[in-house]
């Protein structure tokens, strides 16, 4: 198992910050300061390097400090005992460039997965709340990294997909439809399709039990988490699933029905989450499931991923956050940052935990 | 950038000129240059062999290749299969395989491959003409020449519901390229070419 950490981090002109330095601990690092401070830019500099792109945002434009047009980051980091220097510099006139050692990398996607980071942040709870294409996201985001053929079959499913709409939408518009051509589609997507729904089913069933038993530590009472993956391929095979739609996507001039609907149903206790479940519940569902991610990612890849913590404590009781810090360090053994308004609340539970760390101050773009 | 002209007659050719693709401006404005320049013949000869791509270049009716006559000389000549149809998207896809010297057959130019997204359905390719082609010619075999895209795989999947079932219907072999080595072939290639293996001829072996 490769355990990754930061040692040091060097950023310029990223989003509230000119310039800034600062030196981590290697267990677990608090960073606090009021709302506004720069606490959420130093965690996302951090998470930049590793995945080499902003967790917040998806365009660079936005991450310039205010009228600059570029930014620099650099950080020491450590994987498995060797030393490595991630640099990555953007601005509105290059494309952005990213290099380990001074080697660049020929894409973000070469990058991504070498030193993996993970973010948990308030966000979050929209895959709970919102519609299923953040659930579908989670999903996808999970299995691309660990299985380049899920990626391959995910982006063949959808270009088809696209096509098969395109003929759909004409048809609505013209009244004429090429029956052999949309079958042509149809069937090209069901290997696909197929694929996409194994993959995504087993990943599910798999992580039911890491999730219920992060889920139990975390609560420290008796729910039960269940995910349950909603597809419609589960009750018809592919080309009776078409079969059963065509007259619907012919006069809707789009596909209703195929992986492309899948959804995942969270329950506590029996119940649906969404609608049952309290604040301070859902927010450890959520924990959970994004904690069950990391350990899916850790065990695939043996690496040990950087765990960064945006300001998720707000909520939880003091008995939470010390079962949360517990599992971080002693069962997932990662380098965690934190950061919340208030210290007292996270580093009197890292002193009973016994785990070592290190507060940093942030205030207006500067760290002490 | 703004290009200033001394001449309309030079803009204009610089106009005309850069709307070919590839060509920007700057070539644009290289290329004019040197012909304005030149003294000999050499613009007329490349405006009339131009001028002659609208009058006297015709379109093959059989295999829609292009042609100086209603049939080209594929398609003409004794010598090839016309049993053996081999399907393409375009016409430099003909000159490419002719130039391999592999194949005796005729050619069917399908110009481009299905993609409703950019609006193009099977009515706007060779595939009716075809379908007729197949329906009064004997054919031994049908061969697919056509990229491994997502596009012409539906392509040639349509192509092969329309017809029927008793036609030899072949793609040409994918795989790991001549010369090419194994650890620089992509996962999908590589599985493939594993998968369509073939058995190895000790005679056909040059």
């Amino acid at each position: 198992m490769q355990r990754i950490s930061i040692e040091s981090l060097n950023v310029s002109n990223y989003r509230n910050y000119s310039q800034a330095k600062c030196l981590f601990d290697s267990q677990c690092n608090v960073i606090t300061g009021i709302n506004g401070a720069g606490k959420t830019s130093l965690i996302d500099a951090i998470y930049y390097l590793c995945n080499g792109k902003s967790y917040f945002s998806y365009k660079d434009q936005f991450l310039y400090r205010h009228e600059t047009g570029f930014f620099h980051l650099r950080c020491g980091l450590l994987c498995a005992e060797s030393r490595y220097e991630v640099q990555v510099s953007s601005s509105l006139e290059a494309t952005k460039k990213i290099t380990v050692d001074d080697k660049k990398m020929k894409s973000v996607s070469e990058h991504l997965g070498r030193f993996p980071a993970f973010m948990i942040a308030p966000k979050d709870i929209l895959i709970i709340l919102e519609s299923a294409v953040e659930r579908r996201r989670l999903m996808d985001k999970t299995l691309s990294k660990v299985d380049k053929t899920y990626l391959k079959s995910l982006l063949l499913y959808n270009r088809l997909l696209k096509q098969r709409n395109a003929v759909l939408k004409s048809h609505r518009e013209t009244g004429r439809v090429d029956q052999i051509l949309l079958e042509a589609l149809s069937v090209k997507m069901e290997e696909p399709a197929t694929y996409l729904y194994n993959k995504r089913k087993h990943y599910l069933e798999a992580s039911i039990p890491i999730v219920n038993d992060l889920y139990l530590k975390l609560s420290g009472g008796n729910e039960s988490v269940s995910i349950a993956y909603q597809s419609q391929l589960s009750e018809q095979s592919w080309s009776q699933l078409i079969a059963t739609h065509k007259n619907l996507d012919l006069a809707s001039g789009k596909s209703n029905a195929g992986i492309h609907k899948d959804d995942m149903t969270i329950m506590l206790d029996g119940k649906p989450i969404k609608k049952y479940a309290s604040q301070g519940q859902l927010k450890s569902s959520i924990i959970a499931i994004k904690l069950a991610q990391l350990v899916w990612v850790r065990n695939d890849a043996q690496k040990i991923p950087i765990l960064l913590l945006d300001d998720i404590f707000d909520k939880l009781d003091s008995q939470r956050v010390y079962q949360f810090l517990d599992i971080c360090h002693h069962q997932i053994g990662a380098q965690v940052f934190i950061t919340d308004t208030e210290d007292k609340r996270v580093t009197d539970q890292l002193s009973d935990l016994n785990i070592n760390y290190k507060t940093l101050k942030v205030d207006n773009g500067t760290i002490t | 950038m703004e290009m200033k002209f001394s001449s309309k007659t030079l803009e204009n050719a610089v106009e005309a000129i850069s709307a070919l693709p590839s060509i920007g401006k700057k070539s644009a404005l290289r290329l004019v240059l040197h012909l304005a320049g030149n003294q000999g013949d050499k613009k007329q000869r490349i405006v009339d062999a131009i001028s002659a791509l609208s009058t006297d270049l015709m379109v093959c009716k059989c295999c829609h290749n292009y042609s100086d006559q209603d049939i080209c000389d594929i398609c003409k000549d004794p010598a090839r299969n016309k049993s053996v149809i081999c399907i393409v998207e375009s016409v430099k896809d003909v000159m490419a395989i002719e130039n391999t010297q592999q194949f005796s057959g005729v050619y069917h130019v399908l110009g481009g491959v299905i993609s409703p997204l950019d609006g193009i359905g099977p009515e706007e390719l060779n595939i009716e003409s075809l379908v007729h082609r197949v329906s009064e010619t004997e054919i031994s075999e049908l061969i697919m020449a056509i990229s491994p895209t997502i596009e012409g795989d539906t392509t040639i999947f349509y192509i092969s519901k329309l017809l029927d079932n008793s036609i030899k219907i072949s793609t040409i072999a994918r795989g790991v390229s001549f010369g090419g080595e194994l650890e620089y072939a992509d996962e999908l290639t590589l599985g493939r070419s594993i998968q369509t293996r073939t058995s190895y001829n000790k005679e056909v072996v040059s």
